[in-house]
């Protein structure tokens, strides 16, 4: 025999990840779960499906193919030949496996987590589209052919290619174009923020308005800067000079003007009184009045500016509802001997600004003898820096902003809106509830969030246990080819051509060592969930280490021990 | 020394291995799963729990060493009636004294359950769909309990100041009157149960290991002569089946083919022991004939290979098969 065992072993390799790659995804194409996918992402589905299963039976395969292989490498030396070493046939094989370990971990550390998310995601937008396209037929059927049209289109942001939605969108728009349409309202840009200012600056500003004959500025700039500083006796010598401007100038116009100017100053007092919100709908009613009105335009711009610190505009939320995100995220907040904190969490959009969104929040407080000090749901969030905003207004005009319900209790009216989060956004996206999350985690994530994991109310044994076992399978990989190798040769097939039971006979392999290659990785679990929980981490991996050297040791010991007589 | 001689001392030598390794790792995984919330683990912890997992594992451990036996016996030219005999012989002897033996030494009372086991204070523990977190626990009573039910409308967060906590057939249970009234049952997990889950196959194969020792236990307390006649059926049974090493020429094949094997026996008793036996002993009063179903389904499928053995396979393969 003189070709190498790797000559031998590559082509039933890539037969059998071929094989397994083959069925795995017939597999997943006729299993299709239709009920909880679109249809049009059959194909999408079955691919990473497939993709997932065949990185959870690759050892298996793996270990199947180098087996058959090895077991029907041997051939009989030719007659006055000595027979070559068993290690130099070996030895170019187990350089193979050292590589294929690499590769294997780098797929399941890097492609596999994301390719899990991806399908969590598919299932949820499909989900999502299910809703949407009930909503949609629900609109229909009550003749409200905006929200029918809107639902449609929310859906094809999901199902661009569905044709009957496509059809059904286009006479809803067409039916919809009959009844009457909303006015469009202006959209006002986030404007500078007085907070940025400093006392001296705004004094200067109100200044400069008074030099403009602009009372309105003047009054708004020297009022926030006496909020910035009380001390400034100029900026109230401003605002006094402004107000008996503003009072005076009513008595010069006409009836109409007269009218918008008191809309006018009765809408800047609600902004200078922090009414926001109010002060917003106020601006937005003039500037469809008169949108060339410069003073309207800035102090819309400000009052949307103002909302923005304490509320947000629910289309914007309604707007990425359907992008992916983080799903079912359930931590404790707080948690003391008093009192505990906890959050639940629907859905979680991240926008690639850095702005998140939250659905389905609900929160509880409750005391050490189970008492419930308050207890909300509000159905939208939007995250600033590591706070949650709850109170959502509608763009085009006032109405009942979403806000918060409180089924238990109360807050302080500051609070009642706001909550303040422990955790911050990268350890949010990982506290879904359930394996599945880990799954979805590479270990650099896990790592991150293994110290915090207690104080939000989840064991973290699972997280070490997930950790340890992720880092176990590179050597697990490694270890059974070589054990594979050395077991296929022992039990090699001396009597020349395979015999035609053999053939049928050989799926019964990966079957059988997939078999016990799973055994051997729930020893390994064994052993790790004994080490975490009674030692820690830091002993587990010291353990861990130990036993593959030991492992590795002992199958290069038995591949070596092997003859190529 | 002549082959036949050593096989006594070989399986002996495999089968304290495989006992070995296998109690090693039912100690750990005892306490992980019954022990570790109330105990640390200590080598007087580890003395004093081995025999009982010792007594646990000795029917899987019999059986993987007549396996293992029978690899070593297809590579040697030994009479295939004498091979049969010893390893019979030697597998009864050592599965019967070794439960007869180790009984009294594993009378270390079996973990209850407890539901320390599962739910650590301020730690979310999953009880079927739901979540449930205590700030303390005494006993079967937790205190302060949220509960979160993903499906819960209009509120997913409830909140008990006391309820019952009890372990019922591996099940967690969570009752409390609330107000409001709180009823939760299912399969503990995300705590520790789920660190030493196995994957689903796993799963299985452990499964029926367990329903095959605990019956074997059980006879052997409750009926000493139809222990010995199973002992006899699972040993018999798995010696025959060492005729499988030889059915083909091809050795990795044959190996395959009594893993299957034997892999399909533990599954076969699990069947005839909690489906096949129930359905029976309607149909059959007399309850030894039920009891022993399994026992003589074995011997009667041993007696099948057997035949099968004599009749169509040869004695022994060539010298060039078997290999150095």
């Amino acid at each position: 025999m003189n070709r190498s065992l790797l000559s031998r072993i590559l082509p039933y390799l890539l037969g059998f990840y071929a094989l397994a790659l083959a069925a795995f995804f017939l597999y997943s194409l006729l299993t299709f779960p239709g009920g909880q996918y679109l249809a049009s992402l059959r194909w999408e589905y079955a691919a990473k499906r497939a993709f997932i299963l065949f990185m959870d039976y690759l050892i298996p395969v793996h270990v199947a193919a180098v087996a058959v292989a090895a077991s029907l490498s041997w051939e009989a030396p030719r007659p006055g030949e000595p027979p070559q070493p068993f290690s130099r046939i070996a030895s170019s094989a187990v350089v193979a496996f050292l590589v294929l370990t690499v590769a294997y971990a780098a797929l399941a550390e890097g492609v596999a987590p994301r390719t899990r998310a991806r399908l969590d995601e598919m299932s949820y937008a499909s989900r999502t589209a299910a809703e949407l396209r009930r909503q949609e037929d629900a609109a229909a059927r009550r003749g409200d052919w905006n929200a029918a049209v809107e639902a449609a289109d929310r859906y094809l942001q999901l199902d661009p290619g569905n044709r009957s939605m496509i059809e059904q969108r286009l006479a809803a728009k067409t039916r919809a174009a009959r009844q009457a349409a909303p006015a469009a309202t202006p959209t006002p840009a986030a404007g500078p923020s007085v907070d940025e200012a400093d006392a001296q600056a705004l004094v200067e500003r109100a200044r400069y308005y008074v030099s403009q004959k602009d009372w309105f500025s003047a009054h708004y700039y020297a009022q926030a800067a006496v909020a910035a500083d009380p001390r400034r006796r100029d900026a109230l010598e401003i605002m006094s000079q402004a107000a008996a401007a503003l009072a005076a100038a009513p008595a010069a116009t006409t009836p109409t003007q007269s009218q918008f100017f008191a809309l006018k100053r009765d809408a800047l007092d609600r902004l200078e009184r922090g009414d926001a919100v109010g002060a917003y709908y106020a601006f937005q009613s003039l500037h469809g009045q008169n949108a060339d009105d410069p003073d309207v335009s800035r102090y819309l711009d400000q009052a949307a500016a103002a909302l923005r610190r304490t509320s947000f505009f629910l289309d914007e939320a309604r707007r990425v509802e359907l992008l992916p995100g983080t799903q079912g995220i359930v931590f404790l907040n707080r948690w003391d001997a008093e009192s505990a904190e906890a959050v639940a969490i629907s859905k979680m959009v991240e926008l690639p600004d850095g702005e998140a969104y939250f659905y389905g929040i609900e929160a509880i407080r409750y005391d050490a003898d189970g008492g419930v000090t308050w207890h909300f749901t509000a159905p939208y969030g939007k995250r600033v820096e590591n706070a949650v905003l709850m109170s959502a207004v509608d763009r085009g005009g006032p109405s009942v902003p979403v806000q918060p319900l409180y089924l238990q209790g109360a807050r302080a009216p500051a609070e009642r809106t706001v909550l303040r989060l422990q955790p911050g956004a990268e350890e949010l996206r990982v506290l879904s509830s359930g394996r599945p999350a880990l799954a979805s985690m590479n270990l650099a994530e896990m790592w991150r969030l293994r110290n915090r994991l207690a104080s939000y109310g989840l064991a973290r044994q699972s997280l070490g246990v997930e950790m340890s076992m992720r880092l176990v399978m590179p050597f697990a990989f490694l270890v059974l080819s070589i054990l594979a190798t050395a077991l296929g040769w022992a039990l090699r097939l001396r009597t020349g051509r395979l015999s035609a039971a053999g053939v049928v006979l050989l799926p019964l392999l990966p079957v059988v060592l997939g078999l016990l290659s799973l055994l051997y990785l729930h020893a390994h679990r064994l052993v790790i969930g004994f080490t975490v929980i009674g030692f820690g981490l830091s002993t587990a991996f010291i353990a861990l280490a130990v036993l593959q050297v030991v492992l590795l040791a002992v199958s290069l010991a038995l591949l070596a021990g092997q003859s190529s007589r | 020394m002549k082959e036949p001689w050593k096989v006594p001392f070989i399986f002996v030598l495999i089968l304290i291995l495989a006992t070995f390794i296998c109690a090693a790792l039912d100690t750990l995984a005892a306490w992980g799963l019954s022990d570790s919330a109330a105990r640390g683990f200590s080598v007087a912890y580890a003395i004093q729990r081995f025999p009982r997992s010792v007594y646990n594992v000795m029917v899987p451990a019999v059986v993987l060493s007549i396996v293992l036996l029978g690899f070593r016996l297809a590579r040697r030219l030994v009479s295939r009636f004498l091979a049969f005999v010893l390893v019979l012989g030697i597998a009864y002897l050592a599965l019967v004294n070794g439960m007869l033996w180790v009984r009294p030494l594993a009378e270390l009372p079996a973990a209850a359950g407890a539901p320390a086991q599962y739910i650590s204070p301020a730690r979310f523990v999953s009880i079927g769909d739901r979540l449930a977190l205590v700030r303390s626990l005494s006993g079967n009573r937790a205190r302060d309990v949220l509960v979160y039910d993903p499906a819960g409308a209009p509120a997913r967060f409830t909140v008990v100041p006391e309820a019952a906590i009890s372990l019922r057939g591996g099940d967690l249970a969570l009752t409390s009157d609330g107000p409001p009234p709180v009823r939760l049952r299912g399969t503990p997990d995300l705590s520790w149960s789920s660190v030493f889950a196995a994957d689903r196959f796993t799963e299985i194969l452990l499964r029926d290991v367990r329903v095959m020792s605990s019956d074997f236990q059980h006879l052997l307390s409750a009926a000493r002569a139809e222990f010995f006649a199973a002992c006899f059926g699972l040993v018999f049974l798995c010696t025959a089946s060492l005729m499988l090493l030889r059915l083909t020429r091809w050795p990795l094949v044959n190996v395959a083919l009594l893993g299957i094997a034997v892999r399909g026996w533990f599954w076969l008793y699990h069947y005839l022991a909690v489906s096949a036996v129930p359905t029976l002993s309607r149909a059959v009063t007399d309850s030894f004939v039920v009891r022993m179903a399994p026992t003589g389904a074995f011997l009667a499928i041993g007696v099948l290979f057997l035949l099968v053995d004599v009749i169509f396979l040869r004695g022994e393969r060539a010298a060039g098969e078997l290999g150095p």
